[in-house]
């Protein structure tokens, strides 16, 4: 099979660069564009803000979040203490195309898998398709991760960039929901139980059984051997698998 | 304000030509467009004049390779500035014999956005494996996958760089790629 020469190919890039047209750059014209991307940008970022103090009274350092009602994890501030769940309207950021999703959950997935791996639960693309949240079990580290995932894809618009609490590393969750559900698959239990998965942020591990009462009391009770803290066990209902 | 609009100006004036024929051999005729859109990110993060030249430009052809790479996902607007040039199945005759062979700026369009970075970067800005692979966020054996097969790609279209006369410089050479021991990583 035919190859190019490399020196051939060198030689023949720089001659192909010299056919590039003149540049009409201008500096008036650049800086203007500029100062209007970044002043939209201020605009997203002071709304997200303003909420965030809206719902931490009193508390100095803000965690730059959006409400999600349907996560289970409550949003931790610095002092350790949940934010009331009388939250205002949450903010919607502008959607963003599935190229942009696609570059920003790629770099937090590499890094949370890399260099994070101690502090990283999960990430997810958020519904309205306008965000990405990362789960982290150290918030203090927001900031870093951020600067990290823009260095890795300058491209990156940090304001769409959303980060929640998470309750364990993905590693330890996964340990977890592995032994859990070794445990209650193993039988003996007043209940069937047909599926096992810990929540996003792994605060909760979702039993899926036949009998979400019996199970529910059980692993309210003395008997649930694997209750520990920080982590809630809830039976919801479930169904066999379906054979192929 | 003065002191950031001499900057850029300046900068602009140095390296604009050369951010437009790298661009130019990124994406073809939407060079100077790729190059604004990089420069106004570049200088979006920043309020102040920037501090390192050499710096700016490094963060801005970056922000191209990866402007051209997502491409293909992106919004309409690149698509539409990017050009249609010719691939070679554009012009074999009947026969199915190749009949015109294309410039290496056309050929280097005919080329998924991935590998042609990879080509630019190696073979015209002179990076090595590693730091492609960085920037990419891959693995160096993937940016030598990546390099290998648009070698192949290209020598099916193009016939290595031409004289003005037309006359060839030097001929393809159908040789087997061989890896150079001790690739930096």
């Amino acid at each position: 099979m035919r190859d190019v020469d490399e020196r051939n190919l060198a030689a023949g890039l720089a001659a192909a660069a010299e056919e590039a047209p003149e540049p009409s750059l201008d500096a008036d014209r650049l800086l203007g564009a500029a100062d209007r991307r970044r002043r939209r940008s201020a605009v997203l970022v002071g709304l997200a803000v303003g909420l965030a103090a809206a719902i931490v009274a009193g508390v100095a350092t803000l965690v730059g979040v959006l409400d999600d009602t349907e996560d289970r994890a409550p949003d931790v501030t610095a002092t350790g203490v949940a934010p009331s769940s009388a939250a205002p309207e949450p903010v919607q950021l502008p959607r963003l195309d599935e190229g942009e999703l696609y570059v920003m959950s790629r770099a937090a997935g590499d890094l949370g898998l890399g260099q994070y791996a101690a502090v990283f639960t999960n990430l997810r693309t958020d519904d309205c398709r306008c965000s990405v949240t990362v789960f982290l079990t150290d918030l203090g580290q927001k900031g870093a991760f951020l600067a990290a995932m823009v260095a890795r894809e300058p491209l990156i618009n940090s304001t769409h960039v959303l980060f929640k609490q998470g309750a364990r590393p993905r590693a330890e969750c996964r340990s977890l929901a592995t032994t859990i559900g070794n445990g209650l698959f193993a039988g003996g239990l007043p209940f069937r139980v047909y599926s096992v998965s810990p929540t996003i942020e792994c605060s909760t591990i979702e039993v899926g059984v036949d009998d979400v009462r019996a199970a529910q009391a059980y692993f309210d009770g003395p008997d649930n051997r694997w209750r520990q803290e920080g982590l809630a066990l809830t039976a919801l209902p479930g169904e066999p698998a379906q054979a192929y | 304000m003065g002191d950031r609009r001499e900057s850029v100006a300046e900068f602009v004036a140095a390296r604009g030509r050369a951010l437009t024929r790298y661009a130019y051999l990124l994406c073809g005729d939407a060079a100077e467009d790729l190059v604004q859109e990089a420069l106004v990110r570049a200088l979006a993060r920043r309020r102040q004049a920037p501090e390192d030249p050499q710096k700016l430009e490094q963060y801005v052809r970056r922000v191209m390779v990866n402007l051209v790479i997502d491409q293909s996902r992106r919004a309409a607007r690149w698509h539409k500035a990017l050009p249609r040039l010719a691939t070679a199945s554009d012009v074999r005759d009947a026969s199915g014999e190749v009949c015109e062979r294309l410039t290496l700026a056309a050929s280097l369009a005919g080329l998924p956005p991935r590998q042609r970075a990879c080509v630019v970067m190696h073979y015209y800005e002179d990076l090595p494996l590693a730091e492609i692979a960085g920037r990419l966020g891959c693995g160096v054996g993937t940016v030598k996958s990546q390099l290998h097969d648009a070698r192949r790609a290209l020598a099916e279209v193009w016939d290595g760089p031409r004289r003005p006369s037309g006359e060839a410089v030097e001929t393809v050479v159908a040789v087997e790629t061989v890896e150079a021991a001790g690739d930096p990583v």
